[in-house]
């Protein structure tokens, strides 16, 4: 999946790598937003009252 | 006569459920490593956020204690409402268990409850007490030490979600700690470094231990019982000095709260406010 996104992306190889970094840097900040939303809800709020 | 060619049919569900399978084999994997992500975040990556928080904190709440002014002010006794968990002093201990959840503020609905003298009575009309200037949010206002939970976390101001990803988090508009009133202090159980993991672990008679810019402040645990979340009369303000604990209950869930009474035995203010020992 990794590699056909590669080789879906305009541009020459180096633009492609720039690119792919740039997509892995917003799904692990995505991936970190849900973990922290999950954990916020469901598994510890703080245990704030009210 | 017909023949029924029935080759290519039996081919094609081979096919299709060979990539069924493939397509289940790697929805089931990609779960798995959504939720393996997700344990290691939550139980070991948010920890190192907060050691790493607590780190700037300490050095901020030492600057605190040596810079900070402290001040002197009148205390009169009696001012706020008697506090519930006098009453509850007088109960059986309450195991710390979902039976003993409650939705309503014990003696709310007036019944007379046998208690155990608290300090408090036959205070003079008036005393002196040492303050502190309100501290900024997100600012360090003390150093929490619990032995029987394994407690030693410094306490930052105000209980948002950035709050207390830095450590316990003492609410604001409640007393700070040491002082007339009720001081509220709510701590992760399980994530960021889940400063109230034992919290379960204390009773009623042991320590607890407050260090602020006025001084070190002991309190003795009365009281641990569970409560639901919105249960907001654990925050009122009550007369005398109470330290309250909130976390959430059971461990990895954020279904109910267990929540600490303490009242204050020792410290600067101790004899102003609860009399003398």
């Amino acid at each position: 999946m990794i590699g056909r996104l590669f080789s879906s992306l305009p541009g020459p190889t180096y633009a492609r790598v720039l690119q792919m970094i740039v997509i892995a840097a917003a799904s692990l900040v995505l991936l970190i937003l849900c973990y922290e939303w999950l954990g916020n809800t469901f598994l510890d709020t703080g245990g704030r009252i009210g | 006569m017909t023949t029924i060619d029935w080759k290519p049919t039996v081919a094609r569900r081979r096919v299709d459920a060979a990539a069924v399978a493939r397509f289940s084999g790697k929805t089931l994997l990609g779960i798995g490593l959504f939720l393996l992500g997700f344990v290691a975040y939550q139980l070991f990556v948010t920890s190192v956020f907060a050691r790493r928080a607590q780190d700037g904190l300490t050095a901020e709440l030492d600057q605190r204690i040596a810079t900070v002014e402290t001040g002197i002010e009148a205390y009169t006794p009696g001012a706020l409402p008697e506090s519930p968990i006098r009453l509850l002093a007088g109960l059986s201990p309450v195991a710390v268990t979902p039976d003993g959840a409650t939705d309503r503020a014990p003696g709310a609905a007036g019944e007379e409850l046998p208690g155990e003298p608290l300090p408090g009575e036959g205070l003079a009309d008036e005393a002196a007490i040492v303050t502190e200037p309100l501290p900024h949010a997100g600012n360090a206002i003390g150093r929490i030490l619990i032995p029987a939970a394994d407690v030693d976390w410094t306490v930052v101001e105000g209980v948002g979600l950035a709050d207390l990803q830095t450590g316990a988090g003492h609410m604001p508009d409640t007393a700070l700690p040491g002082q007339p009133g009720n001081a509220v202090i709510s701590g992760h159980r399980t994530t960021y470094g889940a400063p109230f993991f034992h919290l379960d672990r204390v009773k009623p008679g042991d320590e607890i231990t407050v260090t602020t810019a006025t001084g070190r402040h002991v309190y003795r645990v009365v009281e641990s019982r569970v409560v639901k979340p919105n249960d907001t009369w654990v925050t009122g303000q009550w007369d005398g000095a109470w330290l309250t604990l909130t976390t959430c209950n059971p461990r990895f869930s954020s279904r109910e709260r267990l929540v600490v009474f303490a009242h204050l035995i020792g410290g600067p203010n101790a004899e102003a406010i609860v009399g003398p020992p």
